[in-house]
């Protein structure tokens, strides 16, 4: 379930490093633009996974006085730098790979060789593919029959984005074999120089188009995003039900790591209470969110009296705030 | 950000614009490497100025429900990708002409054209970094005029809070030395009939541009990640909050920068045990009004009231602060 999970990255860097490997040497050996492609896309992975792993690594830093909400968003600093690459290098490689092999009008060599390396390299994709979807998707509402279900569930933006980021990539990588496999099908088949040249510029386009939207991703989360409203609802929920609680007013969200949410917000309590009742209607309130929900890492509230008499003009501002939070939950 | 803050961005945008245009033109004209790299030097400076106009648009929006925080990182986000196409357009670009140049070697025209439009640039530039340097000694608060005010400047340089005056002066100063190795570099080729010199001049500018850029997506990487705010500051917030009446300690600030012009704040303070709740609420409310009176900054602020536990962190916190700011 853990997206961020550096053994995940670690297979991750393996296996792309593999299919690298593979798919380069069949690229050299028969000269296929459409396979050329492909190896620059897995490089491109690996360079994913490579640079997460160290985003990783430098956002596990522990908060410091510089940094005192933590290091988490290190993390989407590097892979942006990743998406960069992506679309710089290993998407343009191959858009110029593609153009450069249908002016040339290279007739390909393919024997069964590299078509079995690639139909296993496709092959291991899906399966990469799927047990992507099941980390991403929780137990409780993954459907294992559906797999087509269980993609949807996940773009409705009421999961982790890093989770969305994860299976995005899958889905392209598989998508960028199956247009090279049946490339070099066709390109065997019909003899024709085109169809190779075709392919690499697709996966090409591919590539750049998976590295935009990563791109747009990383950017919200840098930018600084909140949990969706289901998780808002969540805390909201929770909130309520300490003992002392009367509202909750306000709820503000923001990620600030793969695994850490900073959530502050605004409640009202019984009035007449004293501070050392409120202390511990706070304790319980943080201890119950932090149990519910593993990512919340930072809490901060704020504590009002329910009174209407003395805070008659914050309580009408609050109104109106409260009515969008609801609005939109 | 006010409407003089955008006015004084159109205008380095369209001073860029033209040096560009101008340096361009005459490296063209010239055929020399150095001269080129000149010219990718100030497109970066433009597309800079151009990506810090959209990054101010696109953090001016107010926050919704998806952002609750604000669009403010935006500016650093969008000098990020300004930060990379330094790295690796103009830079890499200005290197690998600077290698044919010296490689295959053209010989270069029209010098006195490259020596006029290079002394203008010189010039503009120089007017740059005295701007420059009068905003870092603002920054720290030093009074120096002429010649002790470049060594004031630089003595000074480590002691500026602000990051962007920091980085303006960085930005500003490896513009004018780009401009004098390119001027120098064509005026010995010229006297020597060598071109290696123009070639290698096109090279140093290159390598100037690759550590500006590295520099700069560094330093926007430390506001992406969340950075605290200035010690100093800190403290101020601190203090305004131990003066309300009420407040027996401050027991935690954790502060953030979440935009170019604003910070959150999020704060536990310690009162009487027994105080009840409407009076703390007062009180909170009062530390708020403070805080956002005092400092503008200020954006976002989350009070937390905790009973006092008789230790008084502040004073710890405060020596603290006070040896952070030190360093």
């Amino acid at each position: 379930m853990d997206p961020a999970d550096p053994s995940r990255l670690k297979n991750g860097v393996l296996s792309n490093l593999g299919l690298f490997i593979v798919k380069g040497s069949v690229a050299l050996s028969c000269g296929s633009a459409a396979i050329y492609a492909s190896t620059l896309y897995s490089l491109s992975n690996t360079l994913n996974d490579v640079f997460s792993l160290l985003g990783l690594k430098m956002a596990s830093r522990p908060a410091d006085a510089e940094h005192p909400f933590g290091y988490g968003k290190e993390l989407y600093f590097w892979s942006f730098i990743a998406a960069v690459f992506m679309l710089g290098f290993a998407s343009m490689g191959a858009v110029g790979r593609g153009l450069k092999q249908i002016k040339e009008q290279y007739v390909i060599t393919s024997d069964i060789l590299p078509v079995l390396a690639l139909a296993i390299a496709f092959l291991y994709e899906c399966f990469l593919l799927k047990s992507a979807l099941a980390r991403s998707v929780p137990k409780e509402v993954q459907d294992s029959d559906y797999i087509l279900k269980n993609y949807i569930r996940l773009f409705k933006r009421n999961t982790n984005p890093t989770n969305q980021i994860m299976v995005l990539q899958s889905t392209a990588a598989v998508i960028g074999t199956g247009v090279s496999l049946s490339a070099t099908l066709i390109a065997s088949w019909t003899g024709s120089y085109l169809f190779d040249g075709l392919a690499s510029i697709c996966v090409g386009l591919l590539c750049g188009s998976m590295a935009l939207i990563l791109a747009f991703q990383l950017k919200e989360l840098i930018i600084g995003c909140s949990a969706c409203p289901d998780t808002v609802r969540l805390i909201n929920n929770l909130a309520m039900q300490v003992p002392g609680v009367t509202d909750v007013p306000k709820i503000k969200t923001m990620f600030i790591g793969s695994h850490s949410l900073l959530v502050n917000m605004e409640i009202k309590v019984k009035s007449g209470l004293d501070i050392e009742s409120i202390e511990d209607i706070n304790d319980e309130i943080e201890k119950i969110i932090k149990i519910n929900l593993g990512s919340v890492r930072h809490i901060n509230i704020e504590t009002f009296a329910d009174d209407m008499v003395q805070d008659w003009k914050r309580k009408t501002d609050f109104y109106f705030k409260s009515k969008t939070v609801s609005e939109v939950m | 950000m006010h409407s003089t803050g955008y006015k004084a961005l159109w205008i380095a945008l369209f001073a860029n614009l033209s040096v560009f245009l101008t340096k361009a033109i005459a490296a063209w004209v010239g055929n020399s490497a150095a001269m080129f790299s000149e010219a990718l030097h100030s497109l970066s400076d433009l597309v800079n100025s151009i990506f810090l106009l959209v990054g101010m648009k696109l953090a001016s929006r107010p926050a919704d429900m998806e952002h609750p925080f604000g669009y403010g990182k935006e500016v650093y986000f969008w000098s990020f990708i300004a930060s990379v196409f330094m790295f690796g357009v103009t830079s890499m670009g200005s290197i690998t002409r600077g290698y044919h140049q010296i490689i295959d070697p053209h010989p270069i025209e029209a010098v006195e054209l490259l020596v006029i439009a290079l002394s203008l640039a010189a010039l503009f530039e120089m007017y740059a970094v005295r701007a420059a340097m009068s905003a870092v000694l603002n920054d720290v608060g030093v009074q120096a005029r002429g010649f002790k005010a470049i060594a004031a400047s630089f003595k000074n340089i480590n002691n500026v809070a602000n990051p962007a005056v920091k980085f303006v002066f960085y930005e500003d100063f490896a513009a004018l030395v780009g401009v004098v190795i390119a001027l120098i570099a064509v005026a010995i080729s010229k006297v020597t009939n060598n071109i290696v010199y123009d070639g290698a001049a096109s090279i140093i500018i290159g390598i100037i541009l690759g550590v500006m850029g590295v520099m700069l997506a560094y330093e926007n990487r430390d506001m992406i990640i969340g950075r605290a705010a200035h010690p100093n500051i800190v403290r101020r917030i601190g203090d305004i909050a131990m003066r309300v009446p009420g407040v027996t300690d401050v027991q935690e600030i954790k502060t953030m920068y979440i935009g170019a012009h604003s910070l959150l704040v999020n704060m536990t303070i310690e009162t009487k045990p027994k105080l009840s709740i409407e009076y703390a609420d007062d009180i909170v409310a009062e530390v708020e009004k403070r805080i956002v009176k005092r400092l503008n900054i200020v954006k976002e602020i989350n009070i937390e009231v905790v009973a006092d536990d008789k230790i008084s962190d502040w004073q710890k916190k405060r020596t603290e602060l006070n040896e952070l700011d030190k360093h």
